[in-house]
């Protein structure tokens, strides 16, 4: 035999046929001995019967109108809509902003690597100065180095816009070059 | 009338095709579509909203505001309720925002909500052959149940709205109100236990019987 409370507990649900049979039939066969609780269920079956009783209303006719009229300026959304709008397909799929996120830390950091290398450029470049310095050897020791003086002239400035900063002649570079080498 | 297609599966399967239409229509800024939309629900609309604030003309700008912002939204509705439900959720959510904007002149009690009511709103829904005492005593009743309604918390309000004017099931309730259907048993027992307890305070009002 269910109590009073639990009863007043499913009378909504039971009101709307909301409750599995048995608990149905429980509440019903409380409901026919137990005054009180009837009373309640009365009171409550009333309240919502006034309620559903209201009429509906018609709506005004020239409410389209007015709809319209504001169509042309408020309706029209906004930037800060239109942007929300555009972004909001990605909000709501965390893993596409996660993807992206992860894309733009790779890129920033590839790219902050390579300005790193770039920074010690005059160690990165002594590969390419020695084996031009040691092409040049080579074509000294073989004396074959060609009579225009263009490819000193570049070698030169090559230099001198790093280690060899000061060689202004072949002798120089000459010099420079068997220095370098006896170095190594 | 009622919001008759709402609740009645047969005529919402019939409705289902042609209102996909009219909303892709209206996703790409169709007017005409947007139109048709607001003819077929302005009446459940300006009903809903009726019934929140408690007055018809806040109930006309509540349900010009609810269709611009359909306009402005519908590239939001992904289709995972009905679109009703959708609308429903609107209405109320702008109707709740506006009374709590009214707050600010809060009224403090039920006496004197009456002095305020609108008696003359279900005149054309009076049965012919009444007296004019019996049009007088149903007039009344039906201000006082609205300004009962009114005087109930947002949520309650809302629920009670949602469940016996429009006769929306458990599972619409919960979407149209954003929370679970146990949510929605607990507020709506919660909504009629207050809704009876109000009437009972004010029986006088409704001890004719018509």
């Amino acid at each position: 035999m269910m109590r009073c409370r639990d009863v007043r507990k499913h009378l909504s649900a039971f009101l709307d046929g909301e409750l599995d049979e048995g608990l149905r039939g429980e509440i019903q066969r409380h409901l026919v001995i137990c005054e009180e609780c009837s009373r309640e269920y009365d009171g409550m079956l009333e309240a919502v019967s006034l309620v559903r009783d209201l009429p509906r209303l018609e709506p005004p006719q020239d409410m389209w109108l007015g709809v319209k009229a504001k169509l042309g300026s408020a309706a029209k959304p906004s930037w800060r809509e239109r942007f929300q709008d555009l972004i909001a397909p990605w909000v709501r799929r965390p893993i596409y902003v996660a993807l992206i996120l992860l894309a733009l830390l790779t890129a920033s950091g590839v790219m902050g690597w390579q300005m790193f290398i770039r920074s010690r450029s005059d160690i990165s470049e002594m590969p390419l100065l020695s084996l031009c310095i040691r092409e040049h050897a080579q074509y000294y020791a073989q004396q074959i180095l060609p009579p225009d003086p263009l490819l000193g002239s570049e070698v030169v400035q090559e230099m001198g816009t790093s280690k060899g900063e000061g060689i202004t002649s072949n002798y120089e570079l000459q010099t420079y070059i068997s220095l370098h080498y006896e170095g190594e | 009338m009622k919001a008759d297609f709402f609740g009645d599966p047969q005529r919402e399967d019939d409705l289902n095709d042609e209102e996909v239409i009219l909303i892709q229509r209206l996703k790409r800024g169709d007017e005409r579509a947007f139109e048709q939309i607001f003819h077929r629900y302005q009446e459940q609309v300006y009903n809903v909203a009726y019934r929140m604030v408690g007055n018809r003309e806040t109930a006309e700008d509540m349900t010009q505001e609810v269709f611009l912002r359909v306009f402005q939204k519908i590239r939001g509705f992904k289709g995972k309720s009905a679109f009703s439900t959708w609308l429903y959720r609107l209405t109320v959510n702008l109707c709740v925002d506006h009374i709590r904007k009214q707050r600010a002149h809060p009224v403090e009690s039920l006496e004197e909500l009456v002095g305020n009511s609108e008696m003359d709103v279900d005149a054309a829904f009076l049965v012919d052959e009444m007296t004019p005492e019996d049009e007088l005593v149903l007039k009344e009743r039906r201000a006082a149940v609205q300004r009962i309604i009114n005087s109930l918390p947002d949520k309650l309000r809302a629920v009670i709205i949602l469940r016996e004017i429009e006769g929306l099931s458990y599972k619409e309730l919960a979407e149209a109100l954003s929370c679970s259907m146990g949510r929605v048993k607990s507020l709506l027992h919660e909504a009629r236990i207050e809704l009876k307890r109000r009437i009972e305070q004010n029986r006088h009002l409704f001890k004719e019987e018509l």
